[in-house]
């Protein structure tokens, strides 16, 4: 074969496709896929921060509905300081649904700027994964996740609270000392994976654009 | 876009354009099971791809280019995930298998496959007769810079079929 038959050979696939299809499944199946496709990306998209932000506000409301509870049946004597945790835990979660909000406004305008081309998606797919590391260690991340430490911090400050006993701070050391290490581990991992996303598409930047 | 009017434009691309798709599987899929599972994909994604053409590319190459970034993505997962796949196992028989086998193309395919996954779209555009211009403009490069991954595409595919004309070609 020399290459001019080989064109030809290859334009045969043309008239007589390398497959068939059947028609009735795909058409079942792409409707169903593309659902599937859009919850994965609404999970990994939001997925870890609504989980954390939805166990920090069900976490709060119970203490605090458990706190007010106390206080309406006078067990407990109401001050000002419960009023102040309430407005502080309310005011942690609302700063960080904004900067959650903020931070993704500003990466999808960004992501906008990518074209359609190949080379194009790979850098697009690339910011992506620098946003998701730009965040380790940054202000911002520590504001989106600030609900989780102030709902643990709040939770033990009323538990102390109704049971009338001094704040003791060993309860909550060994809590904390408990949750840091498994969320260093899960980080690390995360971090590790989104390295690995990186490099890879530094290959195919690589692949594309020879010793740039 | 309306749904109806969608599906109607997604059965007329697959109906004409379904042989870009099964070439794009079958160069980055290294099973049967696995070029299935590509041919799904880039099925969704041309399927999600209709609302955004605007028809200032024509149809051919805007569903290459959505496949080939399905490809590649696809590959990536697969890396990620690291599953060896059972042919059997994974297959939703979406694809019916032909019944004879061409050893020609055969011998196009395994060459492909062993291009490096750029390299592999360049192949494929390039056996599939597009310009400098068109894969310039699906792939980002500049055309010079095709031309001279073209070039070495084609010195290394026609070293080997000088190579292997002699044994089964």
């Amino acid at each position: 074969m020399n290459f001019d038959q080989m064109l030809e050979t290859w334009r045969t696939q043309d008239k007589a496709p390398l497959y068939g299809v059947k028609r009735e499944l795909l058409r079942l199946e792409v409707p169903r896929d593309q659902a599937d496709l859009q919850r994965s990306l609404r999970r990994n998209t939001w997925g870890v921060y609504w989980a954390a932000l939805g166990t920090s506000v069900a976490c709060l409301v119970v203490f605090f509905a458990l706190l007010f509870a106390a206080i309406s049946w006078g067990d407990i004597t109401s001050t000002a300081w419960d009023y102040v945790a309430l407005g502080i835990g309310i005011g942690t979660i609302l700063l960080s649904a904004v900067a959650y909000w903020v931070s993704r406004k500003r990466h999808a305008l960004w992501e906008r700027g990518f074209g359609n081309s190949l080379q194009e998606e790979i850098r697009r797919n690339l910011s992506r994964v620098d946003y998701q590391l730009s965040r380790y260690g940054q202000l911002a991340s520590l504001l989106m996740y600030a609900p989780m430490w102030m709902a643990l911090i709040l939770s033990f400050w009323i538990v102390f609270r109704i049971s009338g006993k001094p704040f003791g701070w060993l309860l909550p050391v060994g809590c904390v000392l408990f949750i840091v290490p498994w969320w260093v581990m899960w980080s690390l991992w995360f971090k590790k994976q989104l390295l690995a996303y990186r490099h890879r598409f530094g290959q195919l930047l690589e692949l594309l654009n020879p010793g740039e | 876009m309306l749904k109806a009017k969608r599906n109607q434009v997604f059965e007329e691309w697959m109906e004409a354009h379904k042989a870009i798709l099964f070439k794009v599987a079958r160069a980055y899929g290294a099973t049967h099971a696995d070029r299935e599972d590509l041919f799904q994909q880039i099925a969704v994604q041309v399927w999600n791809s209709v609302e955004a053409f605007r028809g200032e590319a024509k149809v051919t190459t805007w569903i290459y280019q959505v496949a080939l970034n399905t490809a590649l993505a696809w590959n990536r997962k697969e890396r990620k995930h690291g599953r060896g796949r059972q042919d059997l196992e994974a297959a939703t028989g979406l694809l019916i298998s032909p019944a004879g086998r061409d050893s020609r193309l055969e011998w196009i395919y395994e060459r492909i496959a062993e291009l490096d996954e750029v390299s592999r779209s360049l192949a494929l555009l390039m056996l599939d007769g597009f310009s400098y211009r068109d894969m310039s403009q699906i792939l980002g490069l500049s055309e010079s810079n095709v031309g001279v991954k073209i070039n070495r595409i084609k010195a290394t595919l026609i070293a080997q079929l000088a190579k292997d004309s002699n044994d089964e070609l």
